[in-house]
């Protein structure tokens, strides 16, 4: 009887054990609430009005929705970290940017994806119907963050206080973005445009505006490139 | 005899509350973070196929490349294929990995988000925990949200599996003229049940709209 009881005891010690160990699990839930409880950040900022550009094409360009290409949600598996839904968030971005640049005489958005089969009768019917001449598609390929420990989590010898490592937390963002003409069924420009963004948080974890900081700096370096390289590359059009 | 079920009991338990899913030492996720893909010609490999200047090979990732690569098996749950694109033509290639897919047998299946590979490697011990609120009335839960147990938790991060494994995952990408792009897919490991398995990968050269697909089979 004595035995079983023990036995019974070691069980529940190693049950109890359990319950307390770290997981990472636990670790993600409790960045994720920090974003819980203090309010989501938001992705949106208001763009650079400097370097000024000149008007590239002077045609409406319609911006189609951002199509989500990554290969991992925003932090592990958590992805709804900010104020708006982030492919929808780029979007709003992308728009404010373009029309704010002045390299096109005017942007829309538009809601519905190209024609599956782009010959040019079906690409001709699209710019009728939405009243644009050029269409700009994005795909988001990264829009994620990355920790890296720098050091090891000490103690303290007298106090006992647990003293987190130094942390190096990473934005990576990049875009890929193509510019067709329909009429011609053209494409004027395609290119990649990709930053990292990095801060150490001394204490491990980021604080939600921290973070929503970064990646408000670090996005607006991503559209501040590909407005130069739209601005700089891309076929030349010519009026007959 | 009640002892040794006792025993064995006490053993299933304490493995079921304590196992954490094939882990592996933080210092080898370290290694491994630090091991590129080996570098190698797309053309160099056997059974790739060239189609417009752009030629496709993709490879199993055996076990003895798994651990080198991730530190860790991955067969168990996934099916980790090596995808090298090597840009022979004089026009920048868009390789749309996440349009990839593999046909094994009459399927035809995605390849899974990273997150959702790593989801299924990382420590959970959610069993040990939901029984050891129980068992502690909720005190466990309660010592969850104290500061000191929080930065030992964070300390507990696996970071360096995520960035080696978002690092190694083949992306959309541009592949320059003459260069080669290296990346893993993962698939279900379902997939490698069947005999014959084939990678569809499209791709698009920057002059045009138009997109090709490329058919490999998998050796």
């Amino acid at each position: 009887m004595r035995t079983n009881n023990s036995l019974i005891g070691s069980v529940a010690s190693m049950l109890l054990l359990s319950a307390f160990s770290p997981s990472d699990a636990r670790a993600l839930e409790q960045v994720y609430a920090a974003f819980e409880k203090d309010g989501k950040p938001t992705m949106i900022y208001r763009p650079k009005s400097t370097p000024r550009f000149n008007r590239k094409y002077d045609l409406t360009v319609g911006i189609l929705p951002v199509q989500d290409r990554r290969v991992m949600n925003f932090y592990w598996y958590k992805d709804d970290l900010f104020e708006e839904p982030i492919p929808l968030g780029f979007g709003d971005i992308l728009y404010n940017e373009l029309r704010s640049s002045q390299l096109f005489k005017k942007v829309k958005r538009i809601n519905s994806p190209l024609p599956s089969n782009s010959d040019n009768t079906a690409l001709q019917a699209y710019k009728e119907k939405h009243g644009v001449d050029m269409v700009i598609s994005a795909d988001l390929v990264a829009f994620n963050m990355l920790r890296e420990k720098a050091g090891k989590m000490t103690t303290g010898v007298q106090t006992g206080a647990v003293v987190a490592a130094p942390t190096r937390v990473m934005i990576d963002i990049a875009i890929f973005a193509q510019l067709i003409h329909l009429e011609s069924g053209t494409l004027i420009w395609a290119d990649l445009v990709e930053r990292r963004g990095q801060a150490f948080a001394l204490m491990g974890v980021l604080a939600p505006e921290e973070v929503g900081s970064l990646t408000r700096q670090t996005l607006s370096f991503v559209f501040g490139d590909l407005k130069m390289l739209l601005s700089a590359g891309g076929k030349i059009m010519v009026k007959r | 005899m009640k002892k040794i079920t006792l025993f064995i009991t006490a053993t299933v338990l304490w493995a079921l509350t304590t196992s954490h899913a094939v882990q592996a030492d933080t210092s080898d996720e370290i290694k491994a973070l630090n091991i590129p893909i080996p570098y190698r010609d797309a053309s160099m490999i056997e059974g790739a196929v060239a189609m417009r200047s752009a030629v496709v090979a993709v490879e199993y990732a055996d076990k003895k490349m798994q651990e080198r690569m991730f530190a860790r098996k991955l067969d168990k749950k996934f099916y980790p294929i090596l995808v090298r694109v090597t840009n022979e033509s004089d026009q920048r290639l868009l390789v749309k990995a996440p349009d990839s897919s593999l046909i094994a047998g009459v399927n035809e299946v995605e390849p899974h988000q990273i997150h959702t590979v790593f989801e299924n490697l990382i420590k959970t011990s959610k069993t040990g925990r939901a029984f050891g609120s129980i068992i502690t009335l909720g005190l466990s839960n309660l010592l969850g949200g104290n500061n000191a147990v929080m930065v030992k938790n964070d300390g507990e991060f696996n970071e360096p599996l995520v960035q080696n494994m978002y690092n190694k995952a083949l992306k959309l990408s541009i592949v320059e003229p003459g260069d080669t792009l290296s990346g893993f897919l993962f698939f279900d490991t379902n997939a490698s049940n069947e005999k014959k398995a084939e990678l569809l990968l499209p791709l698009q050269y920057l002059n045009n709209t138009e997109t090709f697909i490329v058919e490999v089979s998998i050796l």
